[in-house]
Formats: C-alpha cells, sequence, structure tokens
C-alpha cells in the first residue's frame, strides 16, 4: 500500500510508530518496542498505525515513563538481538526498575498502573501492582488508610460488625 | 445501589480509584490474610476479597512476634489454631456474596504449610484431615494454577484424591513435600485436560506413571520412591518442551522415558547415585526419547559399566546444539562425551563444567594410564567430531586437573587448533 512509502524506518530495520498522548505529545518508537503493548501489538497486525496511534487516556509524562521502560525493555522482548542498542544486561534492567518504581509518588504510581492496564503492558502492569502490594505489606488497616488517604466511610458500630464478621482474618 | 465505585471522585484516594480487576491484582501480590484485611479499609474494600482471583495462604504469615521460649509453645498452638480457622473460613467464604455472571473460579491457588513450625500440627491425625479440607476447598474453586506445599523432611502428607471437575482448567502444578499415589497418577493421566506445566519436588512417589498428551514442561527434582525396592516411573509426554529431572538417589526412584519426544528444546538430566548402572542398557534407552533436543545438560556421578566403550543403543542427537556436561565424573565416562562428539552433526557447543577429569601418574612418560584404559584403542588419536558447526568449548574447573584433559585432548583431538577453547577457574 501507498502509506507504507510514508512510514519511516531506520537501520536496525523496524518500523517506527507515532504515539500520541491525550496532550498531543508525539513519541516515534519501533515496532520492537512499541509492541511490547499487547494493545499496540495487535494494531499493528492490524495494520492500522500508519497516521500515528492515539492514545487519549494516557497524558505526556505518564507515556514519557512508559516509552523509557518499553525502550530499556525492548532487547528481552525481541530477543533475537538486532536491536540498534547494545541489549542491556539483567542487572542494569533490574536496577532501571527499581529505580522507576521506587521513585513513584502516590499519583503518578496509579496513573501508571492505569496506562499499563490500557496499554495491556503485563510486565510493567506486574511490576506497579507489586508495587503497591509491597506499600501495603506489613501494615495495619489504619496504617493503610494513612499511606493511601484511603477515608474511613464505615461507622464505628459498621466497622466493629465487620471485623466481628471477619474475626477469622485479624489477630485479635 | 448506592455502592461507591471505580471512577468516582475520591479524593487524594487514588488507590479507590482502581477499577475492580485492579485492586484483585494489587491484592494478588499480598498474603491471603493481609488481602482479606483490607476488607476494614472503607465500602470501597468490604467485599473485594471475596471475589480475589488469587489465594495465597502461607504458614510464614502465621509465625507471629518474637515469642519467648516458654510462651513459644502455647502461642504456636494458638497460631496453628489461627492459621487453620483462617484458611477454611476464607475458602468457605470466598466468592459466596459474588452475584455476577463470572463462574467463582481461582486463577491462583497457593498453600504452603511447610515452615517447621506447623509440622508437628500436621502430622496429628486431626491436622491431616483439616490440612486435606484445606486443599479440597482450593480446588473446589478449579484453580488454574495451584502450588501446594506441606510438611518439612520426609513426605508423610497424602495429597487427598481430587475430583475430576477439580483440575479441569488446571494448567500450572507445583507439589512439593507431599506423599503422590496411584491417584495422582491417575488423575494427572485422565483429569487434567489443559495442564501444561508440572513440578513434583522432594515428592515421595506411590505412582508409576506420568501420561499426558498436553504437558509442555516437567519437572521432577528430590523425589523419591516409598518403597525400599524402588519405584520406576515411566514418562509418556510426547508435546514435552523442556524436561528436568534430579534425582538423588536414596529409595531409588528410577525414571524411564517413554516414546521419543519430537517438540523437546531443553532437557536437563541429573543424577546422583553410589551403584554403578549398566550405561547402555539403562541410560541409552532412555535418551532415545530425548533424541531431539537441542540443548541438553547432563551430570551423573556414578561410573557407568561399559566395557569397551561402545553404546550400540545409542541414539543420534539430530538437532543438538549445545551439550553441558556438569560435575560429571570424565575418568569413568570418557566414552559418552566421546558418543554425543559422533551422534551429534549439530552441535556448536561443548560446555564441561566442574567435571572430574583423568588423572595422570606423573612420572610417567608416556600417554596417561587413563588414556589406555578409556579410550578404546581404534579410537585413539581419533577423537574427532561429527559435527561441521562445532568451534566453541568451554571448560570450568575448581582443581588443576584439567591439565590432564588438555593433555588429553591435545594428544587425541583431532585438529584442535581449530577450536575456541575456553578455560575459566572457579
Amino acid at each position: 500500500m501507498a502509506a507504507a512509502a510514508a512510514e519511516a524506518t531506520t537501520d536496525g530495520g523496524g518500523k517506527m510508530i507515532i504515539l500520541i498522548s491525550a496532550d498531543g505529545k508525539r513519541f516515534e518508537v519501533t515496532e520492537a518496542v512499541a509492541s511490547q503493548s499487547q494493545l499496540i501489538s495487535n494494531m499493528i497486525e492490524d495494520d492500522c498505525t500508519e497516521n500515528g496511534v492515539r492514545l487519549p487516556n494516557v497524558d505526556g509524562d505518564i507515556l514519557t515513563m512508559v516509552v523509557d521502560y518499553c525502550n530499556m525493555h525492548a532487547g528481552d522482548a525481541a530477543a533475537a538481538g538486532d536491536t540498534m542498542k547494545a541489549s542491556s544486561t539483567e542487572e542494569e534492567l533490574k536496577k532501571f526498575d527499581a529505580e522507576l518504581v521506587q521513585a513513584l509518588e502516590n499519583p503518578v504510581l496509579f496513573k501508571l498502573i492505569l496506562a499499563a492496564n490500557f496499554l495491556n503492558i503485563k510486565s510493567l502492569l506486574d511490576m506497579t501492582c507489586q508495587r503497591v502490594a509491597d506499600m501495603m505489606s506489613g501494615k495495619t488497616p489504619e496504617q493503610m488508610r494513612e499511606t493511601f488517604s484511603i477515608e474511613n466511610d464505615f461507622t464505628p458500630e459498621e466497622e466493629a460488625a465487620i471485623r466481628q464478621e471477619n474475626a477469622w482474618a485479624f489477630d485479635d | 445501589m448506592g455502592e461507591p465505585h471505580a471512577g468516582e471522585d475520591r479524593g487524594d484516594d487514588y488507590l479507590g480509584t482502581l477499577p475492580d480487576c485492579l485492586l484483585h491484582k494489587v491484592m494478588s501480590f499480598l498474603p491471603a490474610r493481609q488481602a482479606v484485611q483490607t476488607c476494614v479499609l472503607s465500602r470501597r474494600w468490604r467485599d473485594l476479597w471475596r471475589s480475589m482471583p488469587c489465594i495465597d495462604i502461607d504458614d510464614d504469615d502465621f509465625v507471629g512476634g518474637a515469642s519467648t521460649a516458654t510462651t513459644g509453645q502455647l502461642s504456636r498452638k494458638v497460631r496453628w489454631r489461627q492459621l487453620m480457622d483462617f484458611a477454611s473460613n476464607l475458602l468457605e467464604f470466598h466468592d459466596v456474596h459474588v452475584i455476577d455472571f463470572k463462574p467463582p473460579f481461582l486463577e491462583r491457588f497457593r498453600l504452603h504449610l511447610a515452615h517447621s513450625w506447623t509440622a508437628p500440627y500436621i502430622r496429628a491425625w486431626k491436622g491431616t484431615r483439616l490440612v486435606e479440607c484445606c486443599i479440597l476447598g482450593g480446588f473446589r474453586h478449579r484453580p488454574a494454577a495451584a502450588d501446594i506445599a506441606v510438611g518439612v523432611g520426609v513426605p508423610l502428607f497424602r495429597l487427598p484424591w481430587l475430583p475430576s471437575v477439580s483440575t479441569s482448567r488446571l494448567k500450572r502444578l507445583h507439589l512439593s513435600g507431599l506423599v503422590l499415589d496411584g491417584c495422582f497418577g491417575e488423575c494427572i493421566c485422565s483429569s487434567c485436560p489443559v495442564l501444561e506445566a508440572m513440578e513434583l519436588k522432594s515428592c515421595s512417589c506411590e505412582f508409576n506413571k506420568i501420561e499426558s498428551a498436553t504437558l509442555k514442561s516437567l519437572a521432577i527434582h528430590g523425589c523419591r520412591s516409598c518403597f525400599l525396592e524402588g519405584t520406576t516411573l515411566a514418562i509418556k509426554t510426547p508435546r514435552l518442551t523442556s524436561l528436568l529431572l534430579r534425582i538423588t538417589v536414596y529409595y531409588e526412584l528410577r525414571v524411564r522415558l517413554v516414546d521419543r519426544m519430537n517438540y523437546l528444546i531443553e532437557a536437563s538430566i541429573r543424577e546422583k547415585s553410589y551403584e554403578p548402572i549398566n550405561f547402555d542398557n539403562d541410560l541409552c534407552k532412555s535418551l532415545g526419547a530425548l533424541a531431539s533436543v537441542r540443548n541438553l545438560k547432563l551430570s551423573w556421578s556414578r561410573s557407568m559399566d561399559s566395557h569397551h566403550g561402545e553404546f550400540p543403543n545409542f541414539p543420534t542427537f539430530q538437532k543438538l546444539t549445545t551439550l553441558h556436561l556438569y560435575k560429571c565424573n570424565m575418568c569413568l565416562n570418557l566414552n559418552i562425551l566421546l558418543s554425543f562428539l559422533q551422534k551429534a552433526p549439530s552441535l556448536e557447543r561443548v560446555i564441561l563444567q566442574n567435571c572430574k577429569f583423568p588423572v595422570a601418574p606423573r612420572k610417567r612418560k608416556r600417554s596417561t594410564k587413563v588414556d589406555r584404559h578409556k579410550i578404546p584403542p581404534e579410537c585413539k588419536g581419533l577423537i574427532t567430531s561429527e559435527s561441521r558447526a562445532l568451534k566453541r568449548i568451554e571448560i570450568t574447573y575448581q582443581d588443576d586437573d584439567f591439565c590432564n584433559l588438555i593433555k588429553l585432548f591435545s594428544c587425541n583431538w583431532r585438529k584442535l587448533e581449530e577450536y575456541t577453547i575456553t578455560l575459566t577457574k572457579v
């Protein structure tokens, strides 16, 4: 088709794809990088990425993080090895992931979870959900409420009743 | 309904704005008790645990704080009661109130009672019944993946009979520390229509066959036979792509591979035993089932009873590209390496890791004793590979006895200079 000619190609041989965030920022990535998102991978298969992929519910700053993550992890997805960058070692990846996730503040972390879910990037979704679980782990319900600013909308009587009903799950 | 839901304005409570499926995902990374405790956080959370798709019950979460030695005994008993009370309530009330059209199936059921503090309670009659109920309670939710570990040391707890409907969705099964009887073998064979991966670890086996048309990955390690006279486990899994056998023999569990596995990509086989076996009769026939493998890792310490170094039953490994010999005794088994070199036409890489090499008597000028005895005379000077692709030989060693190997190779391997040999001391 004529559209194929319009698409930029790189030395690595992968076609380039334009991702457009909700606030109109454009990101140019290779197919190999983008197809870590199952959503985009399906779009590539269906040949509907020529005019760029609009992602109406992902903000530019979140998409920047997602693209960084995908660039970093492109090596292990396309194990064939002819990605342009020297494929990062496992240790580097772990360090990158740990730093990315540690640095996340509450609202950004949840936006990233939603983006990973929408774009269907399993490894990123697992990693971010694990981070939330780690933040809950070992905390009492009161501490969890504090960490995530959860408003306790039970009356004291209701809360006591629920604790009573599920007493088998509590220590006391 | 007036119930709060995802998407509505919840102030700074970003977590609460996530849809149920994502909160369930977060809960799947939590131990079950903590996942249930979220019910008191707010109305949004009250009933989420009832439909969470993953349940992870671990005795580690019930160890409790630092209790003193004197109160330790008592509090253990209390903890055990808490644990069993928790497990039975969770498995009973999970999903009871969920009225949507999704069937109440679990994605993952994990039950680990492998901490030493629970072992005495599990051994008692009452404890055994309770644990059986937990396992059956979990399987009632037809998990897609199940991971059960019970007990420490010698397996004593017998996996209860699983109704066939309970394993109808099972794709991944990990069992550790259990006694597995004939019913289990039957269940794998006839009641697991979508099983893809199975791992048996430190189990005691009373069954004698693993037969599955769907299994792709199988790992058996540290398992033993229940009977003094040993058991032979016949494995018939034609779709297998990955096989790992690690068998330490006390009560001997022998494994017989039936039928060639045409899709096999990697296999790792490690045997540790002290009685000599007849390599040709016992092992070559099993190796025949692996003849399609691409990466093969082998390790065995026992001496092979092979008089003349010829194995008429040694198969041809048409697709083998990497041969990895780990901790093999090359004094005794050098001709196995020679057989591989001759019967693997696509071999690209040979790795000899921490193998024991022949020791040459020091003050002799002639080629080593081992050379003379272990390499059949007609092969002398003719160690050669049938493969044109073989370019790399990687050797890691602990002691300095690799010199003997190099001497052996340089004397006997034709055109050794054409290979890339990497030596690493560990």
